[in-house]
Order: structure tokens, then C-alpha cells, then sequence
């Protein structure tokens, strides 16, 4: 296999400050490639560097076989990239915003015309072409982006947060389109997201980032599968009041009730090999020491199972009030950072 | 097709400024309400200022005083005769601006000494005015040493003198021949014209490229831009080449005002050429100092900032109060002030319709600040790319 893109040790600081600590990973070409983790992972901070838009603090990274650092003409010759932040202009047509951008990856002239008409037919905007773009709906300016990515011809898209912001439905055709290209054109794309389900339904294989490290990497099935057969979920009754949340979950962790053992709040989740037979002998032991069981549930892992196995907490636990004062206080000085060098 | 991404950046700008309408308006509409307003407002003529007259000497000379300063149109003589102290309360109430008190000995002082009295302070016109408001003050002043002076010329002073002394009326005073070097009408306006010209390329340019690049840097679109094969200086030259092209539209924009509200200009090809050569050179040099910025500055910051830079360079220039006005101090930075020089070398060629050879020394100084302020922006701009660490934004602004 060919690899297109590959990272060697990769790591960014910002004034001392790890942003991406030593990041070793490679995307196969023609595969669909996601950067899974919450806000500040270091997500966002990997795709810049191997657009070139960063310079990595020590490491390597080639994309499609050439370096970023030294060669980072002929990669930016070779990538399609869609931020993470809406970035058009919304007086101009959709014809007008892919028309500067054709200038600027420097096609021939003759193609540019043909061409822009060929990206906007692939993402369904050909009909909608002279209109404003400030008229378009949050969908079709991310599926615009998306086209825009595909002027160059390139050999690996970078999406960031293809659907961060859009609802349901336009996030499915977003992703739609995303596999089209792949399988027609063989793109290799490399996407970030925090949306553990797309992450589980949509890619190839994943790489769970957090802090700036990888901690897992390979197909969604893959982790599912080295997490656990089954995850059992169960509530305590909360009639004996007095255990808090790290006595109970001391408690249980004597009982050997499974593997991957967390609690929060009285919402206990653990991982069994079987979870038919494991439930009886499970409400058993929890009973053998005066717990009693609200309500308790087998299911197949998720991808949610498997980040809180490597990250300790839930992905969406990170958004807002949840963050520990830490990681606010750190995001804040690395931002600060980062505004400062420019 | 050498400078193709400059061209297609140019053209994105020309659109977006094109097709933002509020924007392009208000740039239009500030000009002319600067011509209008400021143009008129400090012209230097007044009418209609509130004073009150007391006259105590019945002779035909103060008679014909107090008539000529009822007639004039500067002035609206609210009430007349009143006391000193009533004349002083209306001051303070603000019913009048000034009080002119003609002394009981003003006729007599006209006349030789045997008939008449010694000059002395007491027998002076007296003028009290409010000096709060200083402008009135002066004019004040100035207005009663006019009708003063009418009134020595009127034919009824004239004999009265006779009727009293039997011999001729002979006016023994010095005047000053004041003689309009150039074409005679001119007003206020006249000379502010070039300033304001001056001072909408200063605001344009200051906004015309700097803007669009913190904005682009804000939603990430300038990341966009740099993800692509493109060479860093071609971007930066588009943005340039579009806030340039802004300014000469709006030159021209106030250039076409100044003459459909009929300003005196020596309009010839060569000092037309003159002056969008000064306009271009001082677009590009502040264009050079917001691209500087545009590095560095935050988007919220920008009006402040911009303010910071507008106020000082166009009011310590010359081109709305004369640089005499000023302390020794202040003209310093006039000296040091582009914009000093800009104006002084338009103004010459644009209103006195001088050569261009007189005013070579100021397009220089111009030409010299814009080079320089060039090198400092995309110097600063190619500091900052180098290092290719443009700012990352701070979290997305989709709503999640």
C-alpha cells in the first residue's frame, strides 16, 4: 500500500506549551482517514502542519511524498483543503469563489470555465452557480468549500470538521458526497471530527487524539472489537445515599464485575465477553454487598465506549461546562499564544 | 501569465467592494458632508450675532454709529439702551454674545482740541463680549472697528465736523492696502477642498487594505489563500494593487463633487496628472501602513486603531486649520507629517494653479513615505508567513 500521507514524530509548540505531542501516523492513499477527538485535542494543529501552514516544531511529515517542510511548494500543489471555518465570500457567486481560487492553484485558463462546472456538478451547486453565495443554505456553502478543494485535482483532501454546524440531514449529504469522491476520484481524505457516530459510520479507520497524542488508532470495528464483545450499562438504586461516587466505584471494582469499569454519577458502564450470561451473575454480586439495581442493559460497544477507555471521560464532556479548570486555563494560554505570533 | 493570483485577488476585491453597498455609500456621502458642513461652518463670516447697544451720546456721529451697527447683517441688536449690569445679566443668561457701549464723549473725540475732550480709555467704544465663545469674540471685535470705520466715512459725519468747527473734515488715518494675489472670491471651501481630497484617500486607504486582510484572517479564508501554490507576494500585491485602485476611485469621486459645487480649481491635464500622482502615493502609503497592521491587529480593534492614525495626520496637516495656528511644539509633528506635504503641494497646484516644478519637493517627500511604508508592511506581512504562523483562529464561529 501506498502510503499519501505519513507523520513521523510530529510535535508543535507554542511557546513551550504542546499542542501536538509527537504524532505518529500514516493514511493510505484512496482512504478516508479521521482525526477523532474533542476541542484542542491538537486536531486542527496536526492538518496545519501538514498543509504547511505550520511549521511542526521537530518531527516529519510527507504528504503525498513530499516533505512540508522543504518541498511545501509541490505539496500545496497536491492538496485540497476545506477549514473548519466557513471561509467564502458570500457577495460573490459560487462561479466567483471557485473562479479565484482556480487562478490561484494556477489552472490553465482554458480550463478553468469546464472545470468549475465539474466540481459544482459533483456536489450538486451547477444549477445554483451564479447565485450569491450569501443566498445558500449552511450545506451547500460546506459542499461549495468541498468543491473548492477539489479545483486542484488533488491527491489528499483535508477536510476539517466537514460537518461541524449543520444539521442531521445536510450532514448526511455532506458525507454522502465525501465517499462519492472517494470511490470515483480514489482521493485520499483526511477529515477531523468530534462526532463519534460519523467517526463509527463513515471512515476507514480513525486515530483517537487527545492532548495532542494519538492514543488509538485503526478501524472502527477493530477498536470496538479489542474493547470488549459486550457493554453493560446499569443504574444503582440511590436508596443507601451515603456512597459517593469514588467509594462506589471502589466497590465495584472489588466485585470483578468486567473490564473498562467507570462510573458517573450512579450510571455505571463496563465491558463483558458475554453479556447474556454475564447480567445475572452481575446483579448478583451488586446485591451480595447492598447495592441494589434501578435498571441494567446490554448492547454491542460503540466508538464512545472505546474514547473513554483511552481518554478517561466522554467526548462531549469536554464541550463547555465540563472542562476541568486545567484544560480552560491551558486552551486560554496556548490561544493567547498562538494570537501572539502573528 | 506572470502576477495571475495578483490580478484574481484584485478581482475579488473590486467585486466585494463593488457589491457592498452601504459601505461603497457612506464613503461617498463623508466627503461631501465634510465640504458641506465644514466648508461652511468655519468660512469665517457670521450674521446674526445677538449683541445689545447703549448709546450715551446724543451728537449725529454716534447716532450714525448705532444706526451702521443696526444695519449690520452680522449683527441682530437685541435691545438697546439698557444698563451695564442688565446688559452684563443677559451675557450671563446667554441672551446676548456682546454688549457695545458707545460713552457720552464719543463725537467729541472726532473733533480738534479747543472743541473737543483729550482721548482718553474712558471715552473708547466699548465692546464686552462673551469670551467663552471665542470665535464670536474675535469677530465681535473685528465687526466694530469695521462699522467704526464706515462711519467715519459718512457723509453726515462729515458735516456735522463743519457745522461744528467751520472747517473741512480731513481724516488723518493709516489704512492698508489689501491686495488679492489670486483670483478674488475665493471662500473657506476653496481652501479646504484639497484637504478633504486628501483626507479621503487617507481614510480609504487606511481601511481599503488592511480591512479585507484582517478579515480574511479572522474566518480563516487568508489560510485558505496560503494553502495554495501561490507565491505570498503576489497575494499581498493584490490586496495593494485593489485598496490603491479604492483610493484613486474616491479621488476621483471627490474631485467630480469639487466641481459640481463650483470649488475654484486650475484644472489642466498636467497638475490632474499631479494630483493622482499625490493621491496614488499617499494611498500607497498608508495602504503599506494597514497592511503593517493587518498583521498584528484584531478586527474589533481596528476602528480605534484606524481613529488613532485618521485624527492626528489629517488635523496636524494643514489641510483644515492653517499650520500657523499651531505651537512650536505640535509643528514638529506637522513638519514629519506626510500628509502636510501632500496637502501643501495639491493645494498650490489644485487652487492656486502653480507649477509643478514649485511643488516637486512635496511629491517626493510623499513618494519617500509611501516606499517606505511599503517595505514596512510587507516586510511585516513576510515576518509573519515566513514563519508560516498565521493566526489560528480561536473556535469556530458555526453554531454547534
Amino acid at each position: 500500500m501506498v502510503k499519501t500521507v505519513e507523520a513521523i514524530d510530529l510535535v508543535k509548540q507554542f511557546d513551550g506549551l504542546t499542542a501536538v505531542d509527537k504524532v505518529n501516523m500514516s493514511v493510505e492513499k484512496g482512504e478516508l482517514f479521521g482525526l477523532l477527538g474533542p476541542n484542542g485535542a491538537g486536531k486542527t494543529t496536526t492538518i496545519k502542519m501538514l498543509i504547511t501552514l505550520l511549521k511542526p516544531t521537530s518531527g516529519k511529515a510527507l504528504v503525498a511524498g513530499f516533505d512540508v517542510l522543504t518541498e511545501a511548494d509541490e505539496v500545496r500543489r497536491r492538496i485540497g483543503y476545506v477549514p473548519q471555518e466557513s471561509a467564502l465570500d458570500v457577495r460573490l457567486t459560487a462561479a466567483e469563489n471557485l473562479e479565484l481560487f482556480a487562478e490561484l492553484y494556477g489552472l490553465p485558463k482554458s480550463e478553468i470555465k469546464p472545470r468549475i462546472n465539474e466540481v459544482l456538478e459533483l456536489v450538486d451547486l451547477d444549477k445554483r452557480k451564479n447565485d450569491l453565495v450569501a443566498h445558500y443554505s449552511g450545506g451547500m456553502k460546506r459542499r461549495l468549500e468541498i468543491s473548492r478543494g477539489l479545483l486542484p485535482t488533488p491527491q489528499v483532501l483535508f477536510l476539517d470538521e466537514p460537518t461541524l454546524g449543520l444539521d442531521p440531514q445536510s450532514r448526511r449529504v455532506v458525507w454522502e458526497f465525501i465517499h462519492k469522491l472517494q470511490k470515483d476520484w480514489d482521493l485520499t481524505i483526511l477529515t477531523t471530527t468530534h462526532y463519534l457516530d460519523e467517526a463509527e459510520r463513515e471512515m476507514d479507520r480513525v486515530a483517537i487524539i487527545d492532548k495532542g497524542t494519538i492514543m488509538a488508532m485503526g478501524r472502527p470495528e477493530d477498536l470496538k472489537t479489542e474493547f470488549g464483545k459486550d457493554v453493560v450499562e446499569l443504574v444503582i438504586k440511590s436508596t443507601d445515599g451515603g456512597d459517593s461516587g469514588e467509594q462506589l466505584k471502589s466497590k465495584l471494582l472489588s466485585l470483578e464485575l468486567g473490564t473498562d469499569l467507570s462510573v458517573s454519577d450512579r450510571k455505571v458502564r463496563l465491558g463483558v465477553p458475554n453479556g447474556k450470561t454475564a447480567l445475572p451473575l452481575i446483579m448478583h454480586k451488586i446485591e451480595s454487598v447492598g447495592l441494589g439495581v434501578e435498571s441494567i442493559s446490554v448492547r454491542s460497544p460503540s466508538l464512545d465506549d472505546v474514547f473513554i477507555k483511552y481518554t478517561g471521560r466522554g467526548i462531549r464532556e469536554d464541550e463547555g461546562a465540563q472542562d476541568s479548570e486545567d484544560t480552560k486555563k491551558q486552551r486560554a494560554m496556548m490561544m493567547a499564544r498562538m494570537r501572539r505570533r502573528v | 501569465m506572470v502576477l495571475r493570483a495578483t490580478s484574481a485577488i484584485w478581482k475579488r476585491e473590486m467585486r466585494k467592494w463593488r457589491r457592498n453597498r452601504t459601505q461603497l455609500i457612506s464613503s461617498l456621502l463623508l466627503p461631501i458632508l465634510f465640504l458641506l458642513v465644514i466648508g461652511n461652518a468655519y468660512s469665517g463670516t457670521f450674521s446674526d450675532i445677538p449683541v445689545a447697544i447703549t448709546n450715551l451720546d446724543s451728537e449725529t456721529p454716534a447716532q450714525v454709529f448705532q444706526e451702521a451697527l443696526q444695519n449690520s447683517t452680522s449683527l441682530s441688536v437685541v435691545a438697546t439702551n439698557i444698563s451695564i449690569s442688565d446688559a452684563m445679566a443677559m451675557i450671563d443668561d446667554g441672551k446676548i454674545l456682546g454688549f457695545i457701549l458707545i460713552p457720552v464723549n464719543f463725537s467729541k473725540t472726532l473733533l480738534p482740541l479747543p472743541w473737543g475732550v483729550t482721548v482718553s480709555p474712558s471715552t473708547r467704544i466699548n465692546v464686552t463680549d462673551d469670551n467663552t465663545n471665542l470665535m464670536v469674540s474675535q469677530a465681535l471685535e473685528g465687526l466694530t472697528a469695521q462699522v467704526l470705520n464706515e462711519t467715519l466715512h459718512d457723509n453726515r459725519v462729515a458735516s456735522w465736523f463743519t457745522d461744528v468747527t467751520h472747517l473741512p473734515f480731513r481724516l488723518s488715518e493709516l489704512s492698508i492696502g489689501k491686495v488679492d494675489r489670486y483670483a478674488t472670491g475665493f471662500t473657506f471651501i476653496d481652501f479646504l477642498a484639497p484637504g478633504i481630497l486628501l483626507m479621503t484617500v487617507l481614510f480609504t486607504s487606511l481601511f481599503a487594505a488592511g480591512m479585507p486582510i484582517i478579515l480574511d484572517r479572522e474566518v480563516g479564508y487568508f489560510d485558505m489563500l496560503l494553502s495554495t501554490p501561490t507565491r505570498r507576494s503576489d497575494i499581498v500585491l493584490g490586496f495593494t494593487l485593489a485598496g490603491v485602485t479604492k483610493v484613486i476611485a474616491q479621488a476621483t469621486f471627490v474631485l467630480v463633487i469639487a466641481i459640481v459645487l463650483g470649488i475654484h480649481m486650475a484644472l489642466t491635464p498636467l497638475s490632474l496628472l499631479y494630483i493622482y500622482v499625490l493621491a496614488t502615493l499617499l494611498g500607497l502609503g498608508f495602504v503599506g501602513i494597514s497592511i503593517a497592521m493587518s498583521v498584528k491587529i484584531e478586527l474589533t480593534a481596528v476602528q480605534f486603531v484606524n481613529g488613532l492614525i485618521n485624527f492626528p495626520v489629517f488635523f496636524l496637516s494643514g489641510a483644515f486649520y492653517p499650520v500657523e495656528s499651531l505651537p512650536t511644539w505640535l509643528r514638529t509633528v506637522v513638519y514629519l507629517n506626510p500628509m502636510t506635504y501632500a496637502v501643501d503641494g495639491l493645494r498650490a497646484v489644485m487652487i492656486k494653479g502653480a507649477s509643478i516644478l514649485t511643488v516637486i519637493p512635496d511629491v517626493v517627500f510623499v513618494g519617500v513615505f509611501a516606499l517606505l511604508t511599503q517595505i514596512l508592511g510587507n516586510l511585516a506581512l513576510y515576518l509573519a508567513l515566513s514563519g508560516r504562523q498565521i493566526r489560528i483562529r480561536h473556535r469556530s464561529q458555526r453554531t454547534k
